[in-house]
């Protein structure tokens, strides 16, 4: 019975094994096995980095932040009447979501006049236009006249609704009153009359009303215009000065990393000491010295990039060749540091028994495992650039006015901090917002890179 | 000869739960070992054997899970241990040690404070001074000369076969029931190999302690077990005596293991015929056999349904039918 | 070890050196003399030239500043107080102790608060508390130190009016408050990433499987295993940070009017009184590089793999 058991299949562990035929038992073909693999598409490192980052919430939401503030920056001032250097008298310090005198009385206008445009004169213009009770004033090329016995410093300039030609004018004590029918028709001076002694300038019309919503500044410009702008420069200022520091760092540090001995020791020490320098004290020199060899540059070249330099200002060139000068030595103490780890590794060790060319190991190997470790620093290079230019607008370096950006937006503000902390909180809140999402972008693209936090 | 069990493992299965899917890594194995019993598991990279052992001690990182079967050491369920038992029992009853020796010592701290902190963590009235001649003994125990002085040195002092022999020493310390080696030579020299060999099977005799030796390398099962179970894709294939695996394997893919390693003992040059194909994808594993796509013997059968292990009564041998 | 030391104070003193003539070359490149003003005539000019030596050539007014400086003579002030010596100005006068105060306490607190956030959040990996910290922490790391410093004293000094709005000499207690919450939060937030990063990256290696494998408590695990290991990257940043602590001081200083020697530095640079500068400089790059050097040594007694006595390394 034993001997009988020993060749006793236990056959409840193998349901369904009964049905089988004779033919079940033939030899799979070479393509019947082949179809049971079914390979799965590689995913490219690359595509799997895109997958991993978009199935990030926080970065992906970072990275709308960062767009939403990028397009505020760049777009915006499409959708806005105001610009960041123009001032509007009797327009200063409104606080958010006010509207200046002027654009209260066009509000009102608007109401009263039906089918004409109305808009006002910049506060102001008309001031010493008046010869005894004649007002002149010069729009568009044209000067036109009108009566007035009292004296008149705002006003409306009423249009027809199709044409650019104003044709009465409305003073803001009789509108105030509801007088419109007080409306002054506009004439046309003729050529006789002589208004040279007057003074002619162009009458600044209000474009379009729309409320200040971050209000204004003392001087009477739109603080949201003027954050757009700030935005504008900071972004670029930041993404340029870590691109500067990127490449400078990295071939510094691989260099040193690789050559190691005698070479390294030597760029290291020069590290040291660059490293060593209060760097905001070569900075602000270096800031000081360049200026005036940079605007006498800017001033005599006559390429197509030197313009476009001195669109950016002197300021801004001098805190790219700061960065240029000082700031890639953290990157390559980075980069070198990864290298001297990587050095030691089998496959670098391998690479380099098999002949492969110093230039080729870097490029297929070093750099590629340093990568995660450069998008971490490379993003922390921009908040740290739009840092160190805001801080360099604060003692009143970096950018100039009339242009602005976040940092020296802050500190216009500070004078003034307890009385209008709105100043500060808007260009600071964006200014945050902003190093925050390129932060988390850049934590959401290392995670995405680095294989060793996958998931 | 009877010998008690001391560790029965049943239908386990683990899985790893990644963003692309459920990777079935050790896809119920069951299997059991003796007291004093050397068990080698043997299979190719990512055929479970490791996740097998890691869930032994209780080390599954995430995203790994039981998911299903049993582990019961000494007569306990060790699945229902709460957190803190499984640390009591780690190290305590059952020690591991790991392929690569230059990265498993912490680099910052003395092998001796290393060696001491293994014990201590289990016996909290041992002295200073008591652990750590407990420790020199363990280190004179794995061959280290001049231990009182090694002690007091760094891991980056130690050469990678005495790392080994520290991380022995480490896991012995506190005299476990069950070591659980995880290729531990496969990191050293040929030469550094045959004395950690040595050194365990030594050990083992010595201390009287079970084995499970996880390697790829038939050579070393040869040298040091009792019993060997062949993994593949997370399914053990064969399982049997050294000799049984040896001279008698069942499995093609056993056979194809034997052939595919160099033999010594050959006078003529035999040609290595390596196993053609790669392992399967564990995220979409085959309906039937694992083993059918790459197997020469496959049948249309082995395609579709699963090929189960069946028992020989009157032997503990655990042979895959059809496949012979 | 002791020679290493040596060597690398010898190059800390060379870095000086330089420093200091890069400085010197800097401030002379600078266009237009420090007495030209809108009254000056070109005698009053070369007067005041001849009287501190600025008539001399340029090699000579570096030798003997640099002969001086060895001396302890860090110069005079030519405009802000003009004739009283600047180590007087510097030392005497409390400006850079009450820098030094300010910025060691911050540091203190950087630290001290830093590592073990890092280490709540590592530990805690996931949990809602790491979340918190993370949101925290990342959100430190973003704020400006003036958009800080002017939301603490409007919060803090304005609307809850716990705290002088000016901070004044730091007589009390309360005045150290805003300008140290200031100063450190930036480093305090920083460390406390970069210490839950490296944890998490320390928690991953072999040896803290060694460590789970032995059978040793999470606690132990993670604060003497993984905190030793992960503290490395931290001190790393310790050199840097004294320098952004130092350059953070200018903007503290300003915003809660402290009169330490950041605000007078900014003014000494807007005024172009080339001592002060100068002499500011190199007690600040002294500072900044004897800190680096602490920084070499605590790695050595931090990771015993580093040698201080290779060459090349570091």
């Amino acid at each position: 019975m034993k001997g009988f058991n020993l060749f006793q299949l236990n056959v409840d562990r193998i349901p369904g094994y009964d049905a089988l035929g004779p033919e079940d038992f033939a030899s799979a073909t070479a393509e019947e096995r082949e179809a049971m693999v079914e390979s799965r598409a590689s995913v490219s490192y690359w595509r799997d980095a895109a997958r991993r980052f978009k199935a990030n919430k926080v970065s992906m939401a970072a990275l709308a932040l960062f767009l939403l503030i990028f397009l505020f920056s760049y777009l915006g001032p499409l959708f806005i009447p105001y610009n960041y250097s123009d001032q509007y008298r009797g327009s200063g310090k409104l606080g958010p979501g006010e509207y200046s005198k002027a654009e209260q009385i066009i509000k009102k206008a608007e109401g009263q006049c039906d089918g004409f445009f109305a808009t006002a004169l910049i506060p102001g213009s008309l001031t010493n236009l008046s010869r005894n009770t004649t007002y002149y004033f010069k729009y568009n090329g044209t000067t036109y006249s009108f009566y007035n016995e009292s004296a008149v410093s705002n006003a409306v300039l009423l249009f027809s609704a199709s044409s650019s030609t104003p044709l009465s004018l409305i003073t803001e004590s009789d509108l105030d009153a509801g007088n419109m029918e007080k409306a002054e028709p506009l004439q046309f001076s003729t050529g006789a009359v002589d208004t040279s002694d007057l003074n002619t300038q162009e009458l600044k019309l209000i474009k379009r009303v729309f409320p200040h919503i971050f209000g204004t500044d003392s001087s009477g410009r739109d603080l949201m215009a003027r954050t757009m702008y700030g935005g504008r420069v900071s972004i670029a200022v930041g993404i340029i000065a870590a691109l500067i520091v990127l490449i400078i760092g990295s071939v510094y540090g691989s260099v040193s990393g690789l050559a190691g001995g005698r070479v390294d020791f030597v760029m290291m020490r020069i590290v040291d000491i660059i490293y060593s320098v209060p760097d905001v004290l070569i900075v602000l020199l270096l800031q000081v010295v360049l200026k005036a060899p940079l605007q006498a540059w800017l001033d005599a070249s006559a390429t197509d990039f030197a313009r476009l330099m001195s669109n950016l200002g002197v300021g801004i060139i001098s805190i790219f060749i700061t960065f240029a000068a000082l700031y890639w030595v953290g990157m390559s103490r980075i980069v070198r540091g990864q290298v001297l780890q990587l050095k030691e590794q089998e496959f670098v060790t391998a690479a380099n028994a098999l002949g492969v060319p110093g230039r080729r190991i870097v490029k297929r190997h070093l750099l590629p495992n340093c990568v995660g470790q450069l998008i971490i620093a490379t993003c922390l290079q921009i908040p740290s650039a739009i840092f160190l230019e805001s801080f360099l607008s604060f003692l009143g370096l970096g950018v100039s006015i009339p242009m602005t950006s976040l940092g020296s937006l802050c500190s216009d503000a500070l004078d003034t901090i307890t009385l209008y902390p709105y100043r500060l909180l808007f260009p600071g809140i964006i200014l945050t917002l902003l190093v925050l999402s390129l932060n988390l972008v850049g934590d959401g693209i290392r995670d995405a890179l680095d294989p060793r936090l996958k998931k | 000869m009877e010998s008690k069990k001391l560790l029965e493992i049943k239908d386990l299965k683990v899985s790893f739960y990644t963003p692309a899917g459920e990777v079935k890594a050790v896809d119920g194995i069951s299997y059991d070992l003796n007291e004093h019993e050397v068990m080698g598991i043997v299979g190719e990279s990512g055929s479970g054997k490791s996740v097998e052992a890691y869930s032994i001690i209780g080390l599954l990182q995430d995203p790994g899970k039981v998911i299903g079967g049993s582990i019961r050491f000494d007569g306990e369920d060790i699945l229902a241990y709460t957190p803190d038992q499984m640390r009591q029992f780690r190290g305590n009853k059952v020690s591991m040690i790991f392929q690569n020796p230059m990265t498993c010592l912490n680099p910052v701290y003395t092998i001796g404070d290393q060696l001491m902190e293994a014990l201590t963590c289990h016996n909290k009235n041992v002295s200073k001074k008591e652990a750590w001649d407990r420790a020199v003994e363990m280190l004179e125990l794995v061959g280290i000369n001049n231990a009182e002085k090694r002690m007091k040195q760094y891991p980056h002092e130690f050469s990678g076969g005495m790392r080994q022999r520290a991380m022995i020493a480490m896991a012995l310390i506190c005299s476990p029931k069950l070591l659980i080696a995880d290729e531990p030579t496969t990191a050293l020299d040929v030469t550094i190999q045959a004395q950690i060999l040595e050194l365990m099977k030594d050990i083992q005799k010595k201390t009287g302690m079970a084995i499970v030796f996880i390697t790829h390398n038939l050579g070393v099962v040869a040298e040091v077990c009792d019993r060997v179970s062949v993994m593949y894709a997370g399914h053990i294939v064969e399982q049997g005596s050294v000799s049984d695996i040896f001279y008698r394997p069942a499995h093609p893919y056993t056979k194809g293991l034997l052939r595919s390693m160099p033999r010594v003992d050959e006078l003529e040059h035999e040609r290595l015929i390596p196993i053609e194909g790669t392992p399967v994808d564990l995220l979409d594993p085959p309906a039937g056999c694992a083993f059918g796509p790459r197997c020469e013997h496959c049948m249309k059968v082995c395609l579709k349904k699963p090929r189960p292990l069946w028992r020989w009564e009157t032997t503990a041998i655990l042979r895959p039918a059809g496949c012979t | 070890m002791f020679g290493y030391i040596l060597k690398r104070i010898g190059v800390a003193f060379l870095t000086i050196l330089l420093i200091m003539v890069i400085t010197f070359l800097l401030m002379n490149a600078i266009p237009g003399s420090p007495f030209l003003t809108e009254k000056s005539t070109p005698e009053m000019i070369a007067r005041a030239n001849a009287k501190y030596g600025l008539d001399k050539p340029l090699i000579v007014q570096l030798g003997n500043y640099i002969l001086n400086y060895l001396k302890g003579d860090l110069g005079t002030s030519l405009k802000m107080q003009e004739g009283t010596a600047v180590t007087k100005i510097i030392f005497q006068e409390g400006k850079f102790a009450l820098s030094f105060r300010l910025g060691v306490c911050a540091v203190i607190v950087a630290v001290i608060i830093g590592i073990p956030l890092g280490c709540l959040a590592a530990y805690n990996r996931g949990k809602w508390i790491d979340s918190v910290l993370r949101v925290i922490t990342t959100l430190g790391v973003a704020v400006p130190s003036f958009v800080l410093c002017a939301l603490l004293l409007i919060f803090l000094g304005v609307k809850l009016n716990w705290v002088p709005v000016i901070s004044g000499s730091l007589g009390t207690f309360k005045s150290y408050i805003a300008p140290v919450l200031g100063l450190s939060f930036y480093p305090m937030c920083y460390i406390a990433k970069l210490t839950r990063t490296s944890m998490l990256d320390a928690i991953n290696q072999d040896y803290i499987r060694t460590a789970r494998a032995k059978g040793l408590k999470t606690r132990v695990i993670i604060f003497k295993h993984a905190l030793r290991n992960s503290m490395i990257p931290v001190i790393t940043y310790l050199g840097p940070m004294t320098a952004g602590i130092v350059t953070g001081g200018f903007v503290v200083e300003q915003t809660f009017q402290i009169p330490g020697l950041g605000k007078y530095f900014i003014s000494s640079i807007l005024n172009r009184d080339y001592p002060i500068i100068m002499a500011t400089t190199v007690v600040l790059a002294t500072l900044v590089i004897l800190m680096n050097l602490v920084v070499d040594i605590a790695y050595k007694l931090v990771d015993p793999r580093i040698s201080l006595t290779k060459k090349g390394e570091n």
